[in-house]
């Protein structure tokens, strides 16, 4: 298939190798948003994954009720290989082993009860851990591997950038895209459009989704404002998923900065769980290319000197 | 001997790639086996999202597509619901606190939230939480159970309910 076809331009974002940075720091962005939001129910197993826990059916049917007759001590021990797993993500160490243990292990005990975890960013992350699970990497920078590697080869290797198959990067990158993007449509069907829901959400009085300063801001409650938010929200889902996947370079960067504000706006303005924001936001930065990684890192570099 | 037994071993090892090479490109061709997998997941993907959006529109109904990830939709409320709660209580001192304060289980970064879905999904959630609270203990917190009508007046309860909750449960008051 030549590579200017369609298809073939289609699967030259799978396929091949880029700089293995973007990855590695969407590993432990998302591996440490996992932890953050596992390990306090996992840590306190008696409130929440005990046959008298007061429970919520949400993923998988068949664990939901087989769980409930397995000894404590065996729930026990399953939650520390889950966080071993887990912590394993973070530090980059055997990451197609972390994914599986990480990932069969919280949705076990999500499934046997979605109450303590619940959130729609979990859809997500099943999902970038199957992937993981299934195409492994990611630990080619910034991880135990690559120091490990980089002992054993010596001196020689430690001056090449690291470099990472595509595929995973790609695969994280389109389910990020693809779910901004879908929220975007499900909100026309809504008919977000003709209403002013950001009015309805920013009025929200404390405790209730919002954050206590945004109640309190008279200027974030006015229709002019309310209104932007709600067309900012439309274009942003809509428009950086399409920017991102046939825009040109210099629009891409333009879509990723508008991005990463709408999330970096979400998280200010509204309750939602770490896992959600750094799972979205971690995940955009897989758009920027080898050219724009390395200008980054060289003016990272420059100004670290 | 041991230089000629390393020779021979690294013989049969450069045999055995070679053997497995062949194999590998007789039977799987990767490139190949990439691109099915890539397109069986961005179509799966795709049917996922679609499933929950203009399926369910269209059709009135889902297909269950099985794996995890194709479950649910992506937006938790795409109508915002117009009728929130806020729950607080107040201890010995009578000062209010947010009740998410006496859940155990912290929900990092967004407590009250979680606590309201939770309530949404499970009424008795405010139960649990005050057998949880007081469990063993003397403790008494009243629950203050403000409901809102966004159409009317975002800034004042439509409706305040107080409940007692001690070692012997939640009662409304």
């Amino acid at each position: 298939m030549r590579t200017d076809s369609l298809p073939g331009r289609f699967f030259a974002a799978f396929e091949g190798t880029r700089s293995a940075y973007p990855i590695a720091v969407f590993r432990i962005a998302f591996f440490g948003s996992l932890a953050l939001h596992f390990f306090p129910s996992l840590t306190n197993l008696d409130e929440n994954y005990t046959a008298g826990a007061l429970r919520t059916e949400e993923w998988n049917h068949w664990l939901y009720n087989a769980l409930y007759h397995v000894p404590h001590s065996t729930l026990w021990m399953w939650s520390i290989v889950a966080m071993g797993g887990c912590v394993m993500g973070i530090v980059g160490f055997l990451p197609r082993v972390a994914a599986i243990v990480t990932g069969v292990g919280f949705y076990m005990f999500a499934s046997f009860n979605g109450r303590p975890v619940q959130t729609l960013a979990l859809v997500d992350a099943w999902a970038i851990l199957l992937a993981w699970m299934i195409c492994g990497g990611g630990a080619e920078a910034l991880s135990v591997d690559a120091t490990l590697r980089r002992r054993r080869a010596g001196s020689d290797a430690a001056t090449e950038p690291p470099i990472a198959p595509k595929l995973l990067s790609a695969l994280v990158l389109y389910q990020v895209t693809l779910a901004t993007f879908f929220a975007g449509v499900e909100k026309i069907l809504a008919g977000w459009p003709w209403t002013n829901e950001m009015g309805i959400v920013l009025a929200y009085p404390r405790g209730f989704m919002v954050r206590d300063w945004v109640a309190a801001s008279s200027w974030l409650h006015g229709s002019v404002v309310t209104h932007a938010f709600t067309w900012f929200t439309l274009i942003v889902e809509l428009g950086a998923p399409v920017l991102f996947v046939f825009g040109r370079p210099r629009a891409r960067v333009v879509a990723l900065v508008a991005y990463e504000a709408f999330f970096l706006g979400i998280v200010a303005v509204l309750q939602v769980p770490a896992l959600f924001y750094f799972l979205f936001a971690g995940g955009g930065l897989l758009v920027l290319d080898d050219e724009q990684v390395e200008a980054i890192s060289t003016r990272l570099r420059g100004r670290a000197r | 001997m041991v230089a000629r037994r390393t020779r021979e071993r690294s013989i049969v090892r450069g045999r055995l790639t070679r053997r497995r090479e062949a194999l590998d490109a007789s039977i799987v061709d990767w490139t190949k086996a990439r691109r099915a997998f890539v397109t069986v997941w961005v179509l799966l993907g795709i049917a996922g999202a679609m499933d929950h959006t203009i399926a369910e529109k269209l059709f009135g109904t889902r297909v269950d597509l099985w794996l995890p990830h194709l479950q649910y939709g992506y937006v938790m409320f795409n109508k915002n619901p117009h009728d929130p709660t806020v729950y607080d209580y107040a201890g010995a001192d009578g000062v209010r606190h947010p009740l998410a304060e006496l859940v155990h289980t912290p929900a990092i970064g967004y407590a009250d939230a979680h606590l309201a879905v939770n309530v949404l999904l499970k009424a008795d959630y405010l139960k649990e939480i005050c057998y949880r609270a007081t469990r063993g203990s003397s403790a008494r917190y009243e629950f203050l159970i403000d409901h809102y009508d966004m159409d009317v007046d975002p800034r004042r309860p439509a409706e305040s309910l107080t409940m007692s909750c001690d070692a012997h449960g939640l009662v409304a008051r």
